[in-house]
C-alpha cells in the first residue's frame, strides 16, 4: 500500500513538472520558444532549448515615439560577444539591414543558439520594442512592448513575479508531500531518492525554461542543469540499488546497473572539467557513441535473458542510459532541447515506475517466502499439537483479545471462529467444573492463584474429556499484567487408564480379601472336624487297649466325618461359584420363586407352626439371575425358620417393590434377632456364625447371598433387634 | 492336682468330649467344666473363683465361636479380679487352626500361656503339666 502511495507521488511530481512546463510555455505571454529578459534598460535575449536546429534569425525592431526617427537603432549593441556568428537584421529608416555583431560563424551556417547567452538592446528613448525571430519562411513576433519611459521596463517584472510564485507554490506543495511521505515511508533511501528526483525536476523545468534562474549570471544554466540532472539520476539509481536487492533474483542486473552508473559518471566528466564547448563536444562524442551502441546491445541481451525481473530491469537500464545519452546529444545540439526537458522528466517517471515494479515484485516474492515459512511452522505446530493433544492460547490482558491454536477447538469441541470467543470455550466446560473455571478465569491475572487446574469438558456428542491446563502471566515494568499464555492438554486417556487401574486394584484387593477369608476358614473350619477325627481315633485306640470301647466315640467319628464331608461340599460350591463370572439374567416372576421356596420348606414350617407370606405384586417381571434368586429365597426362609424364637411360631414375610429402577426386597421374620452391635462386621463373612444356637449353621448362607447380590450389582443390608426379629433388605438395579 | 480347675470353652461338642476325656486322665472329673458358650464359661469361672479364690484355673479356649471369639473371652477373663494369669492361672488357646497368624497372636497375648493345636492328646497334656 505504501509503495502504491509513493509511486503515485512520483507520478504526480513528474506530471506536475511537465504540466508546469507546458502551462507556462503555452499560456504565458510569450508565444514562442524565446525568452526576452529585461533588466534595467537592457533586454536579455536567451535562446531557449529547442531552438537549436534549423536556421533562424533574430529580428529586433524598436519603434520609438517618432516613427521617423530611426536613429535609435544605432544604439543596439551586443556587449557580450558570443562565440558564434548570428545574422542580425534590423530596420534602419524602414530599410531592413543586415549585420553580424560578433557572432561567430558556425559551419554549415547554422546558428547555434545553445551557447548564445544573451544580447542586449540599449533603448535610450521612448518607443516600442519588438523582437522577431525568423523561423524561415515565417517571422514570429516574440515580444512587443511599448516603452513609455526611457529605461523603464515593467513587463518582465510581472513575468518574474509570476514565475517565482509558481515555482515557490510547487516547491511548497512538493515539500508538504515530502514531509507526508517521510511519515508513511520507512525506507530512508527510497525517500532520499525521491527528494533528489523532486529537486531535479524543479531545477530542470524552471532552470531550462529560464523563467527562474538563480545562478544565471554565474554559470551556464543549461550546463548546470545537465550536471545536476545526471548526478540526481545516478544518485537515484545508486541509492535504490541495495533496496531492490537485485542480486537475489537476477545477478546480472546489478552489474548492468553498475555499468550505467559508470557511464553516467563518465559522461559527466567533460561537463565538470571542460566548460569550453569544443572539449565538451569532443569528449562527449567519444564517450556516448560507443556507449550507446554497447548499452543498446546489452538491453536486448537483458530482455532475452527471460530471468525474473529482466524486463523491468532492462527498462530501468535502458531508460537511464538513453536519458543520459539524450542529455548529451541535446546539449551538443543534435536534438531540440525544448522537447528534451519533457522527455527527460518523462523518462525519469518511467524509470521510477520500473524500479517500483521491481521492488513490488521482490517484496511480493519475499512475502511469498515468508508466508510459506509461516504456514510451514504453523503446519508443524498444528500437527504436533494434534498428536500431543495440546492446545495453546494467548490473551492480551488489557484488551482481552484472545488467540487460540487450532487444537484448542478440537479439544473443546468448539467450532472454529475468528476471533475466538471465550464464552464458547467456557460453555463447553462440564457443569460441575464451570463455576470453578469462571472464578479462575475472571481472576486470571491474580498472582496468588495457582496457574494450574484440571477439569472436564463436555462435547456436543455428550462425551466427556478430561483436561489439564496451565498458564503463565507476563507483567510489564510497572507490574501490570500484560498477557497470559497457556496450554491445555487432553488427558482423558490418562485419566481413564488411571481409573481403570484403580478399579482393577480395588477388585484385586477385594479378591485378595476373599482369598484370605477362604484360607482362614479353611484352616479353621476344615481342620476342625479333622482334628476331632484324629482325637477320636486316638481315644478309640486308648479305649480298645483298655477294652472299654463304647459306641459314643464311634458315633462322634461318624458325625465328624459327615461334617468334614459337608464342609468340603460347601467349599466346592464356593469354588465353582467363583468360576461363574458371567451370569445370565432372565425375566422372573418373584412370587413364583417364593412359591417354589415355600414348597421346599413347607413341611418344616408347618412343623414349627409358622406362617409364611409373600407380596410381589408390585414387581411384575424383573430381570434377575434365577439360580441366585432361588438360593437367596431358600436361605432366607431356612435361616428364619432355623433361628426362630423357641416357643414362638415363626411369622415370615417376603416382599418386593420397584423404586426408580431399583428392586427392593425385604425378608422379615420374628425370630431370635442378631446383636448387630457385636456382629455387624462379620454377618456376611465366610464361616461366620454369631448365634449360640449355631450348631446347625455352617456360616456359608449369608456369605453366599452377599456374593450373589454383589454379582448382580446389588447391596444387602440388615435391620434387627434381639428377640424381636430380623429384616434383610436387598437392593438390586433392574 | 486337686487344686486345679479346668474350664473348656468350645462350641464344638465333640471336641469338648474329647478334651474332657484326655484331661480326665490327669484331673478329677469334678474339676473339669466344658462349655459350648464362651459367655457361660466366663460366668461359671467367675462364680467358682468367687467361691474358692485359691483355686488354680486352667482355661482351654477355642478361637472361633459364634457368640464371641476366643480372644474376646481372654480379654473378659483378664478384666476379672481374682484371676492371675501371670501367676497361678493359665490360659491355653485350643484351636484347630494351623494358621501361623493365630499362633503369633496367642504368643503376643500376655495372659495367654500357650497355643495348643487340636486335638488335645495325652502326650500334649503331659507336656503342658510340666
Amino acid at each position: 500500500m505504501q509503495r502504491i502511495f509513493i509511486l503515485f507521488f512520483f507520478l504526480v511530481t513528474g506530471l506536475q513538472a511537465m504540466a508546469y512546463e507546458i502551462f507556462v510555455d503555452r499560456k504565458g505571454t510569450l508565444q514562442a520558444d524565446y525568452i526576452i529578459r529585461h533588466s534595467d534598460s537592457l533586454f536579455y535575449y536567451t535562446s531557449r532549448p529547442g531552438l537549436s536546429s534549423g536556421n533562424h534569425v533574430v529580428w529586433i525592431r524598436i519603434l520609438v515615439d517618432n516613427p521617423n526617427d530611426r536613429s535609435q537603432f544605432k544604439y543596439i549593441s551586443f556587449d557580450n560577444p558570443v562565440i558564434y556568428k548570428a545574422d542580425f537584421y534590423y530596420y534602419e529608416d524602414t530599410v531592413l539591414k543586415h549585420d553580424q555583431y560578433g557572432f561567430g560563424y558556425k559551419q554549415k551556417s547554422k546558428l547555434q543558439v545553445t551557447n548564445i547567452d544573451e544580447f542586449r538592446v540599449n533603448v535610450p528613448g521612448r518607443g516600442k520594442v519588438e523582437v522577431f525571430v525568423r523561423m524561415e519562411p515565417r517571422y514570429i513576433s516574440v515580444y512587443s512592448y511599448e516603452i513609455k519611459q526611457l529605461g523603464e521596463m515593467i513587463m518582465w517584472k510581472d513575468r518574474k513575479f509570476y514565475a517565482t510564485f509558481v515555482f515557490i507554490f510547487f516547491v511548497a506543495i512538493l515539500l508538504f508531500f515530502s514531509v507526508f511521505l517521510m511519515r508513511i515511508f520507512p525506507e530512508r533511501k527510497l525517500f532520499l531518492a525521491y527528494i533528489l528526483f523532486l529537486v531535479t525536476t524543479i531545477f530542470t523545468s524552471t532552470g531550462m525554461t529560464g523563467y527562474y534562474r538563480p545562478f544565471a549570471d554565474l554559470v551556464n544554466p543549461i550546463q548546470l542543469t545537465e550536471i545536476f540532472a545526471t548526478i540526481s539520476l545516478m544518485s537515484c539509481l545508486y541509492l535504490l540499488r541495495p533496496y531492490f536487492k537485485l542480486r537475489e533474483s537476477f545477478p546480472r542486473a546489478n552489474k548492468l546497473l553498475n555499468y550505467t552508473l559508470a557511464y553516467m559518471a563518465l559522461s559527466l566528466l567533460p561537463q565538470l572539467f571542460f566548460f569550453s564547448y569544443q572539449t565538451d563536444f569532443f569528449v562527449k562524442h567519444f564517450v556516448f557513441i560507443p556507449c550507446m551502441i554497447i548499452f543498446t546491445g546489452l538491453t536486448f541481451f537483458l530482455v532475452s535473458q527471460k530471468a525474473r525481473y529482466s524486463i523491468p530491469v532492462a527498462v530501468v537500464f535502458f531508460m537511464s542510459t538513453i536519458t543520459s545519452v539524450t542529455l548529451n546529444i541535446a546539449f551538443l545540439g543534435y536534438i531540440r532541447l525544448g522537447y528534451w526537458v519533457q522527455y527527460y522528466q518523462f523518462s525519469l517517471v518511467i524509470i521510477m515506475v520500473a524500479l517500483f515494479l521491481i521492488a513490488f515484485l521482490q517484496s511480493r516474492d519475499k512475502q511469498v517466502v515468508e508466508m510459506a515459512a509461516a504456514s510451514l511452522s504453523k503446519l508443524i505446530i498444528d500437527k504436533t499439537q494434534m498428536l500431543a493433544k495440546i492446545g495453546s492460547w494467548y490473551m492480551d490482558l488489557p484488551t482481552n483479545k484472545l488467540w487460540v491454536s487450532d487444537e484448542m477447538y478440537s479439544i473443546y469441541g468448539v467450532e472454529k471462529k475468528n476471533p475466538p470467543d471465550v464464552n464458547a470455550f467456557i460453555d463447553k466446560v462440564h457443569e460441575d467444573d464451570k463455576e470453578r473455571i469462571i472464578k479462575v478465569w475472571s481472576a486470571l491475572a491474580d498472582k496468588v492463584q495457582d496457574p494450574r487446574m484440571e477439569y472436564r469438558v463436555r462435547h456436543t456428542d455428550g462425551s466427556i474429556r478430561h483436561i489439564s491446563a496451565s498458564w503463565v502471566i507476563s507483567y510489564n515494568e510497572h507490574g501490570g499484567a500484560k498477557r497470559a499464555t497457556g496450554y491445555v492438554q487432553d488427558i482423558t486417556e490418562r485419566v481413564l487408564a488411571e481409573e481403570e487401574k484403580s478399579a482393577i486394584s480395588s477388585e484385586l484387593i477385594q479378591r485378595n480379601q476373599v482369598l484370605e477369608e477362604f484360607s482362614y476358614s479353611v484352616s479353621h473350619n476344615l481342620r476342625s472336624p479333622l482334628a476331632n477325627i484324629l482325637g477320636l481315633c486316638d481315644m478309640i485306640e486308648r479305649k480298645m487297649k483298655d477294652g472299654k470301647l463304647d459306641l459314643v466315640p464311634v458315633k462322634m467319628l461318624t458325625d465328624s466325618s459327615r461334617r468334614l464331608d459337608s464342609i468340603l461340599r460347601d467349599l466346592n460350591t464356593l469354588l465353582n461359584y467363583d468360576k461363574k463370572l458371567n451370569v445370565l439374567k432372565t425375566p422372573l416372576q418373584l412370587d413364583e420363586v417364593a412359591k417354589e421356596t415355600w414348597e421346599i420348606y413347607r413341611e418344616k414350617c408347618e412343623f414349627l407352626g409358622g406362617q409364611f407370606t409373600w407380596d410381589f405384586n408390585g414387581t411384575g417381571l424383573v430381570h434377575l439371575v434365577k439360580p441366585y434368586m432361588d438360593n437367596i429365597f431358600q436361605n432366607m426362609l431356612s435361616n428364619s425358620l432355623k433361628y426362630s424364637r423357641p416357643g414362638i411360631p415363626p411369622v415370615i414375610h417376603f416382599s418386593g417393590r420397584l423404586n426408580e429402577g431399583m428392586l427392593q426386597l425385604e425378608f422379615r421374620d420374628n425370630g431370635l434377632g442378631i446383636d448387630l452391635d457385636a456382629n455387624r462386621s462379620k454377618l456376611f463373612g465366610l464361616y461366620q456364625r454369631f448365634n449360640p444356637k449355631a450348631a446347625e449353621g455352617n456360616g456359608l448362607g449369608l456369605y453366599l447371598i452377599r456374593l450373589q447380590v454383589e454379582k448382580m450389582k446389588g447391596q444387602i443390608d440388615v435391620k434387627s433387634d434381639l428377640n424381636a426379629g430380623t429384616t434383610f433388605v436387598i437392593n438390586i438395579p433392574v | 492336682m486337686n487344686d486345679i480347675t479346668v474350664i473348656l470353652a468350645d462350641d464344638d461338642e465333640i471336641n469338648n468330649y474329647l478334651s474332657v476325656s484326655v484331661i480326665g486322665e490327669f484331673v478329677a472329673a469334678g474339676q473339669i467344666f466344658a462349655f459350648t458358650s464362651p459367655g457361660q464359661a466366663v460366668r461359671e469361672a467367675k462364680s467358682i473363683c468367687a467361691d474358692q479364690p485359691s483355686k488354680r484355673f486352667v482355661f482351654f479356649i477355642d478361637i472361633n465361636m459364634p457368640e464371641f471369639s476366643g480372644w474376646e473371652m481372654v480379654r473378659q477373663l483378664q478384666s476379672q479380679p481374682g484371676f492371675d494369669f501371670n501367676g497361678k492361672d493359665r490360659i491355653y488357646i485350643l484351636s484347630s487352626s494351623i494358621n501361623p497368624a493365630d499362633r503369633v497372636t496367642a504368643v503376643n497375648e500376655i495372659s495367654v500361656t500357650g497355643f495348643v493345636e487340636k486335638p488335645l492328646t495325652i502326650g500334649m497334656m503331659e507336656g503342658l503339666l510340666k
